[in-house]
């Protein structure tokens, strides 16, 4: 991952993490309420997603459970992965300054704050 | 077991059963739990937008980018290198032409021998040659590193043969399928491998920039014996095939040389499949003279040749490549 960007449900999933453990489907809840509904993953999605950060070591299975006769993993964020998040979240907010400062120059403050420029 | 269960159990079947083993209950668990309320009496079925990240999911997993040397990655790897020399091949086949632009140059307009429908036909072929150059830039790209732009000009580059093969099939009012099948399976083959080999999983892999300069030399060295100056007809009718000739020469190699990279003999085997089917428009030809005749006994010799030296590459793989495949990275932390 770190030789990559990371990718938008990569992000939301690791968000999804950072205060407890969940499985597979408690992820994408949480992810389509983080993103404000706009982000709902399949599930053949989420397991991709789950295996390349399992891979980099950014989240690793927690413990395993049995619920109506069916297995269900919990994943949860490593130290690792805590600090892959921080680096992409600090490196959206410099995105987001930068542009924010470029169009309170063209619209004026207010009109941002509003964004109704 | 649910009617719904059933059925997306039964579309996890596209992973492979290694996968399947590790991950199926949990997948399985996710998507009913995300499809509450759907009951058997509504005919409930997974939606094909599940599907398709399924499928997705399998191909990215029997093509892996990376982690532990399984079986799969090797399969990736073979893939992706027979993207990179079949691209390699179409950026060969795009000097060679631009060669002939430049060195033989043919007038822009039709001969007015045929109908205007033949004109077009003509105009068409010629406009294809030309756009067909983006392949040479595809292969660049790729060598460099730029998977995505290699994509995009790979697949502009497939534009041009495809609205060939449209006008073709007008003015003749039908599809030609002897004719197209092979030079359609020729392009797919390395394109698909391009498309689904190099997914987002694959971490930009630079070949030495040397390999960009492989297809000019290659085109520099064949352009006298192709006869595409008129200069040596008769070793251009030996050398019909220039991609089913290297095929055979590399698998050869692969075969003989032990301590190829695990990798060439199953990419070269994927490359030969559709060259086996390059003779095929052959099979309507008259043997009424020499030379006809020896194109199509070179043309069916080679496929014959490339049918043995593709199984023997493939018997190689086999003994080469793991047949434990395992699914990485979901190990519990201590």
């Amino acid at each position: 991952m770190s030789n990559m960007s990371m990718t938008e449900p990569a992000f939301f999933v690791l968000t999804a993490l950072v205060d407890r453990p969940l499985h597979g489907y408690g992820i994408v809840q949480e992810v389509e309420e983080l993103s404000g509904g706009r982000v709902r993953m399949k599930v053949g999605t989420l397991y991709g997603v789950l295996d390349r950060l399992a891979a980099d070591e950014l989240v690793v299975l927690d413990r395993e459970e049995v619920q109506q006769g069916r297995l269900r993993r919990y994943y949860r964020l490593t130290d690792a992965g805590a600090r892959a998040l921080q680096a992409e979240a600090a490196r959206l907010a410099a995105n987001v300054r930068s542009a924010t400062e470029r169009l309170s120059a063209r619209f004026g403050d207010a009109s941002i704050a509003r964004g109704t420029a | 077991m649910s009617l719904l269960e059933d059925r997306y159990r039964h579309v996890l079947r596209l992973l492979p059963a290694s996968y399947r083993a590790e991950r199926e209950e949990e997948m399985v668990d996710a998507f009913l739990e995300g499809s509450a309320g759907a009951v058997d009496e509504h005919n409930a079925r997974p939606t094909l937008p599940e599907v398709a990240s399924v499928a997705a999911l399998a191909i990215r997993v029997r093509l892996a980018g990376g982690g532990p040397m399984t079986g799969y990655v090797l399969w990736g790897e073979a893939v992706r290198l027979a993207a990179l020399l079949g691209l390699g091949y179409f950026a060969f086949r795009g000097w060679l032409t631009l060669a002939a632009e430049v060195l033989n140059p043919l007038p822009l307009d039709p001969p007015p021998a045929g109908t205007a429908a033949e004109g077009v036909l003509a105009t068409a072929a010629r406009v294809s040659d030309l756009l067909g150059f983006a392949v040479i830039v595809a292969f660049a790209a790729l060598v460099t590193g730029r998977v995505r732009a290699a994509k995009v000009l790979a697949s502009i580059s497939l534009l041009p043969p495809l609205a060939v093969m449209a006008a073709d099939s007008s003015v003749h009012a039908q599809w030609d399928a002897l004719s197209w099948m092979p030079v359609l399976l020729m392009t797919a083959v390395p394109y698909l491998a391009l498309m689904l080999g190099f997914h987002r999983d694959v971490r930009a892999v630079h070949q030495p920039a040397w390999v960009i300069a492989v297809p000019v030399v290659a085109a520099a060295a064949y352009y006298p014996l192709a006869g595409v100056g008129g200069i040596a007809p008769v070793l251009a009718l030996a050398l019909a095939d220039p991609a089913g000739l290297a095929i055979i020469v590399a698998g050869v190699g692969c075969l003989v040389w032990r301590r190829v990279p695990v990798a060439w003999p199953p990419a070269l085997a994927i490359l030969a499949v559709p060259m086996v089917f390059a003779p095929a428009p052959y099979s309507r030809f008259e043997l009424s003279d020499p030379l006809t005749r020896g194109t199509v006994l070179v043309a069916a010799g080679q496929a014959a040749v490339l049918v043995v030296v593709a199984v023997m590459l493939v018997l190689r793989t086999r003994r080469t490549f793991p047949t434990r495949h395992g699914v990485g990275g979901t190990t519990r932390a201590t």
